[in-house]
């Protein structure tokens, strides 16, 4: 019975297709083609190069071609998290008056040194003209202050050229109340290999105006980019060893990390560029969001592998 | 300096133009299916050959003919007005696996036409016509309409700007010469081949399906080169911005690249292939830089980089260090000896 359903419905259908509906068929395929024809002819419309343009406003670009600088300091705690022993010594930062080097533990207060900071270039193929150098220096009370000194532009070569290393020099004059002053340097750079750009930092101690010894000294900072390079809550940590204290020693600490310097430049551009950043990154967590509905497995597989 | 290079420009005097290359293509081919035919030998494989030859004479047109040599090597600085990466080519415009980009040469702004440009006396020479292009046949080259420079818009309601283009070479129509090359022996074969009965046939059958198959890759590696996958390194791996809809955000680069007159299109002078390129910075609504001294920074930079005694220093041992010369770097004999343990000296 079901069969004879099955021939019956099958031929009234057949008889239908050639009764009238080839027509109603015709007719939507016509409507399909005349529309696609006419999307075609208007774009046909829109000059060539302008038709290939890319569309938003992040375009990926994968050539060997492009090259991308990695200029950087001596930082400790960026090496520590490589799991590297590090000296507290900066060997990149130090303080010249009348050319004559300064340990930064005997520093008079109210005096003008030369701060200078020697910068490295990681590519071989990748140079940075005109690299901003930001000087600054901390003061530390019941609030961290950071105060501006100077800055200077550098033309930092690649690795085993000319201007390299690459030496940044400002003018500072010395505080006039005795304490411990942290000395900062910024490379103010934006697009480097690691995605980081550095910030030295270097601890001056007016040490014979010190009246008690400060047995040790820390402070942190919590920063949130907007990034989707670096979306992640990072704490950073400058702490100082007491025994270097004790000893008098030059106290160096720097730091490098790559949400700092994102955060600072996101908020040097202003919140323009903060849109502009949050989208791709949107745009990039909506690209993940599918990929997970589509192929959790092999998304899981990439998570953990990253 | 890493990059990727297919084409080779060639000097005024030397171009060909696209109707030689296809004339000469075409000859060959129609020459070769009416011998076949007249031999008594099959057509299909014939025109396969013939439809090789005609491939092989346009492929090497565009590679080594198409774009004429301006003067070497040439840098500049500028802001990315529009993108073009090849996944937005169609029809056989995708074979061309070029990555382009439009830059706004410093110091111009959105806008500025070609004539503002040229004259500007610090990059305009880069977009200028440099070629007697009055003199050259008009049959040379199929598309050519004479020079009329670049220009190109980001939004619809935006006026024209003139810019300079500049490409990062794609291998697809280099994939596809090679392929044509070597499926054009197979098919010649199976034409021969097909010219004898029984034995012939089977031989001729065998020999069209590997130039078939042969055909067939090379245009699927063609189409689909657009970025070896070897190039992404995760460091490495960028995007490309251009302006937001505030007019801000795109980004500004310097290019050294050759700098070539490509004959293939209405007429603009490009840096082709890129060969350096970097990101300076990013637009802010103005040139924060004096363009003279930015450009010269730039352009000494990347010439002391490219440098033989650059890449001689960079292979010493001193210059292996990945971390930071103190931590994973060493010091030539002469400073060890006197300072075993002392980092390298500030001064």
């Amino acid at each position: 019975m079901r069969f004879l359903q099955a021939l019956l419905s099958s031929l009234v259908t057949i008889v239908r297709t050639i009764a009238y509906e080839w027509l109603l068929a015709l007719c939507a395929l016509w409507r399909r083609l005349a529309g696609a024809c006419r999307r075609a002819s208007a774009a046909k419309r829109i000059p060539v190069r302008e038709r290939r343009a890319a569309r938003g406003q992040c375009t990926p670009v994968r050539d060997i071609a492009f090259k991308k600088p990695d200029p950087l300091l001596y930082s400790q705690p960026y090496l520590m998290s490589q799991g590297l022993v590090v000296t507290w010594d900066n060997p990149d930062i130090a303080l010249y008056r009348n050319g004559a080097l300064v340990p930064s533990s005997q520093l008079a207060s109210d005096t003008e040194y030369e701060i200078v900071a020697r910068i490295w270039n990681n590519s071989t193929d990748a140079p940075v003209a005109m690299l901003p150098v930001v000087f600054s220096y901390l003061s530390f009370g019941i609030a961290t202050l950071s105060h501006p000194i100077a800055s200077d532009t550098v033309n930092l070569g690649v690795k085993g050229g000319p201007n390299h290393p690459a030496f940044a020099r400002v003018k500072w004059r010395t505080p006039t109340a005795a304490g411990h002053y942290c000395i900062q340097v910024f490379l103010d750079w934006f697009d480097t290999q690691t995605r980081t750009t550095t910030l030295a930092r270097k601890i001056r101690s007016s040490a014979r105006r010190i009246r008690r010894p400060i047995s040790s000294l820390s402070f942190a900072t919590t920063q949130r980019s907007a990034s989707f390079t670096a979306s992640r809550l990072t704490l950073i940590a400058c702490r100082e060893s007491p025994t270097a204290i004790r000893e008098s020693a030059p106290r160096v600490v720097a730091f490098r990390n790559n949400t700092t310097a994102k955060t600072s430049l996101s908020r040097r551009v202003g919140g323009l560029k903060s849109i502009r950043h949050i989208r791709c990154w949107r745009q990039q967590k909506k690209n993940r969001s599918r990929l997970e509905s589509r192929h959790p497995r092999a998304s899981r597989e990439i998570r953990a592998s990253t | 300096m890493a990059y990727h290079q297919y084409t080779q420009c060639v000097s005024d005097a030397d171009h060909r133009g696209q109707l030689a290359y296809l004339g000469v293509g075409g000859l060959l081919g129609v020459a070769t299916v009416v011998g076949v035919l007249l031999a008594g030998g099959a057509l299909l494989p014939g025109a396969g050959v013939a439809a090789l030859l005609l491939i092989i004479a346009y492929c090497k047109w565009w590679l080594y003919d198409r774009l004429i040599c301006l003067g070497g090597e040439r840098c500049a600085i500028g802001m990315v007005l529009t993108v073009e990466p090849p996944q937005n080519k169609s029809g056989l415009d995708a074979f061309d696996t070029d990555y382009s980009i439009n830059l706004v040469l410093s110091p111009r702004k959105v806008g500025d036409d070609q004539a503002k440009t040229e004259s500007d006396g610090i990059q305009g020479d880069l977009i200028k016509n440099q070629l007697p292009l009055g003199n050259r046949p008009l049959h040379a080259d199929l598309s050519r309409e004479g020079f009329t420079g670049e220009k190109t818009r980001q939004w619809g309601n935006d006026p024209y700007t003139a810019v300079l283009h500049c490409e990062f070479e794609g291998g697809g129509v280099k994939t596809l010469y090679d392929a044509a090359q070597a499926a054009l022996v197979f098919a010649a074969a199976a034409t021969v081949a097909c010219s004898i009965p029984i034995l012939g046939w089977v031989a001729c059958a065998i020999l069209g399906a590997i130039a078939a198959v042969i055909t067939i890759a090379g245009i699927i590696a063609a189409l689909n080169d657009r970025g070896n996958p070897s190039d992404v390194n995760p460091d490495l791996g960028t995007e490309l911005h251009v302006n937001d809809y505030t007019r801000v955000g795109a980004d500004l680069l310097v290019v050294k690249g050759e700098w070539v007159y490509d004959s293939a299109h209405e007429g603009w002078n490009e840096l082709h292939p890129i060969r350096h390129c970097q990101r300076i910075g990013q637009w802010n609504g103005f040139w924060s830089w004096d363009t003279k001294l930015a450009r010269d920074h730039w352009c000494t930079a990347l010439d002391d980089a490219d440098k033989d005694s650059t890449h001689d220093n960079q292979a010493k041992p001193e210059n292996q260090w990945t971390v930071h010369p103190v931590i994973d770097g060493c010091q030539p004999r002469e400073r060890e000896d006197g300072h075993p343990n002392d980092p390298p000296p500030l001064h």
